[in-house]
């Protein structure tokens, strides 16, 4: 199964991944963080994360543990969360240890970093690399032709990872504009039942732009966290949310917890009452 | 019989296709080159007379090299674009062109006959290089390490051996190698997780050294080293180093103490020895190194801060301490070489040539692990005059930080990740007796290819006068 995974997300096949995890009611905290995932590039974390089964930080961002897979999905997140040194780092670590210094899927990840961070010269060694693997010759010579026209990213910010942390990284990438790293943190609130932090996450880290449309979790959370009547200014929370959270209330209430479970399956609220965290 | 006419057959085959191999100067050019690159870059480099062939790109398909000296031309035909002469042919080449230029002229075919790219110059110094260079290969992982090795590669061909390689000591770490004075013979590296420990292979025999204190404090883990002359003393600095990744920043990883000192070796009675000078609290000191005569102990020295979080603060003073072999004793007073306060910047791995002429360090805005920060670059100091030389031929805009001399003092290695901006080689450039930089060459290889294919770094690379037995 952990291969299949690996294959899909290599594939970037994000629908199947998806799909696959819609049809079972609990999987492991792998399976969790590549569904996140595949959730995050379709830019639905925040839409659909609680429609599936949710277990908490552990099926966010995976712990360093130093294996091929996990070192694959943190080079993938921060990659994908724009923070291509932390991403970079994982990956040195994986072409250390991998089997005559080369792995596909490792050089693949290297070169988009070298590109986001305008290392051309070093994209095109691990270019020149690939393009003697049968496989990837084609994927090779196409990735160099379109290589100068991606955006290169330049941050504001710089700190050493020991006197910050991951949430910070998080902060510069937003700082930059990168939604997918705004999700995730938001979404590492939300897992973690952090309300005050989320609250202010969403007052101060989110850009106005995204205030008036937020993601549906981000908005279910905000009905709990902060209460209908103290919803952050500039935030536009939709009708149909609204209205559900009224009748979820009142089954809170009786503690109709059968019902709950049945009809709110596929909200954060189901979350915040039904998953203990460990 | 038959096994006598199947290796018969083949020998016979090679040398008819050899002889068939004469290639000749084209005539018939119908357009000029000026603009062009090969690679690696020799246009223009300086090389020692006993350095292996130069190998290069210069075009995808076949061409034709012309090789002109002063008095000789050689026609070498360079098949799929690649100029790799015989070694012989090589030596004949270099010998012949020995304190003076040679040119080479590239021709190259297509449909409508031959284009001419303009000739490129290399010059061919008559001094000598050391004819082995000792480094270590590792991928450049930040905190794990698979394969690793200490080889030997003699650069007057391509013959690499490994000195030491990991799968003989169950994948231990191995670093820090370190030569006196070029000489072969005796030779100190570090072992670390298994197995750790100083060992020293002197005159053919290899021990563990052992340490203790002059004043019986607990001897303190020993890191970076260098040798007396006279082979009795082994300058060590004891480093807390840590390691850390930077979120953005053009420099992935910051690699810091949080404390230093520096002690010194006596073979003679196992102990460690050193000075209020060279250790103390309020400043970190690091990367000794003795000058030629035995009298100087050059190191850094920065202001101790708070770390990690004042990592960028950071500035190493290159300092010069009398030292006396015989009474075992420091001066007083250290002089100042390069101050890090008014120059704005941080000195490291003083490295003195052996003719006792110059002093070569390293410079970078901060901090003392220059192999992880871009702007580092090698600077000069003649010892005569004391004043700085021009060491702009040497640098580039990316990483030039780990350096060593030659034994004749002519030639110097540099530890260079100009190419890609991660990967470390093995770059060599000549220094002449007025102080003049050549452009630095890539230690070549057989393969044109090598470098561009390989994932790994040539790390920590020493120059040294024979191969070690």
């Amino acid at each position: 199964m952990t291969y299949y995974l690996n294959h899909l997300i290599r594939n970037e096949r994000w629908d199947d991944l998806i799909r696959y995890h819609a049809k079972h009611e609990r999987y492991s905290a792998y399976n969790n963080i590549c569904l996140n995932y595949a959730l995050a590039k379709k830019g639905e974390l925040g839409n659909k994360m609680f429609c599936f089964y949710q277990q908490g930080l552990s099926g966010l961002i995976p712990q360093a543990d130093k294996k091929y897979l996990t070192n694959m999905q943190l080079s993938d997140i921060f990659i994908a969360t724009g923070c291509p040194n932390v991403a970079e780092s994982y990956l040195l670590e994986e072409l250390t240890t991998a089997r005559r210094y080369s792995n596909p899927r490792v050089l693949k990840n290297l070169i988009r970093i070298s590109e986001m961070k305008g290392e051309f010269d070093l994209a095109n060694k691990y270019l020149d690399i690939m393009s003697k693997a049968p496989m990837y010759a084609d994927w090779s010579k196409k990735e160099k032709a379109e290589m100068n026209s991606g955006k290169v990213i330049t941050y504001n910010v710089d700190s050493l990872l020991s006197t910050t942390g991951i949430e910070s990284l998080f902060k510069n990438s937003i700082e930059i504009g990168n939604r997918t790293a705004w999700e995730y943190l938001g979404a590492s609130y939300l897992l973690g039942k952090e309300n005050d932090r989320f609250c202010s996450f969403i007052k101060e880290e989110t850009p106005s732009s995204y205030l008036a449309n937020l993601p549906t979790h981000f908005q279910e959370a905000l009905l709990i966290f902060c209460g209908e009547n103290n919803i952050p200014e500039g935030v536009d929370i939709n009708a149909d949310i609204k209205n559900r959270y009224k009748k979820f209330r009142e089954l809170f209430e009786k503690k109709d917890m059968s019902t709950i479970y049945r009809d709110y399956k596929d909200t954060y609220w189901n979350y915040a009452i039904n998953t203990s965290l460990r | 019989m038959k096994t006598y006419i199947n290796k018969i057959i083949p020998i016979c085959t090679a040398v008819v296709l050899f002889s068939c191999d004469k290639a000749k100067e084209p005539d018939n050019v119908y357009e000029e080159v000026t603009e062009y690159n090969i690679y690696p870059d020799y246009k223009g480099v300086t090389i020692p007379k006993n350095i292996a062939p130069l190998t290069f790109d210069a075009s995808s398909s076949s061409s034709v090299a012309v090789v002109k000296s002063k008095d000789n031309k050689w026609v070498i035909e360079c098949r799929e674009g690649r100029f790799r002469p015989s070694k012989s042919l090589w030596r004949e080449i270099t010998d012949t062109a020995a304190g003076d230029s040679l040119t080479i002229t590239l021709y190259e075919e297509d449909s409508k006959g031959w284009k001419r790219y303009a000739p490129l110059s290399i010059y061919v110094s008559e001094d000598r290089i050391d004819p082995y260079l000792v480094y270590r290969k590792l991928a450049p992982g930040y905190t794990l390490w698979n394969c690793m090795g200490i080889y030997q590669r003699n650069v007057e061909n391509y013959d690499e051996v490994p000195l030491m390689e990991n799968k003989l000591n169950d994948n231990n770490c191995m670093n820090c190698h370190t030569f006196r004075l070029n000489d072969p013979k005796e030779m100190i590296f570090h072992q670390r997780k298994v197995h750790d420990g100083t060992y020293i292979k002197r005159n053919g025999k290899q021990e563990q050294l052992t340490f203790r204190m002059t004043n019986g404090e607990k001897v303190p883990s020993l890191t970076y080293m260098f040798w007396h002359p006279s082979g009795r003393y082994v300058a060590f600095s004891s480093n807390d180093t840590h390691q850390n990744y930077h979120s953005t920043d053009k420099n992935r990883i910051e690699v810091y103490d949080s404390a230093s000192d520096i002690y010194v070796y006596d073979m003679n009675t196992k102990e460690l020895f050193t000075s209020p000078l060279l250790k103390n609290d309020g400043n970190f000191q690091t990367y000794p190194a003795f000058s030629p005569d035995g009298k100087s102990l050059y190191y850094c020295s920065a202001e101790a801060k708070q770390m990690p979080e004042e990592y960028d603060k950071v500035k190493y003073n290159l300092l010069r301490l009398d030292f006396d072999p015989e009474s075992k004793t420091f001066g007083n007073k250290p002089d100042t070489i390069y101050n890090a306060v008014v120059n704005d910047g941080s000195a490291k791995f003083p490295r003195i040539s052996p003719d006792g002429k110059r002093l070569m360090y390293t410079v970078s805005s901060y901090g003392n692990f220059s192999i992880w920060h871009r702007d580092a670059d090698l600077k000069t100091i003649n010892l005569e005059t004391m004043e700085e030389e021009n060491t702009d031929a040497i640098n580039s805009d990316d990483v030039d930080s780990y350096h060593s001399w030659d034994s004749s003092s002519r030639w110097v290695v540099i530890a260079s990740r100009r190419e890609n901006g991660l990967y470390t080689q093995p770059y060599i450039a000549h220094v002449d007796e007025r102080g003049n930089y050549g452009k630095p060459f890539l230690l070549p290889q057989s393969s044109t290819v090598k470098y561009k294919e390989s994932l790994i770094s040539y790390n920590l690379p020493e120059f040294i006068k024979e191969k070690v037995r």
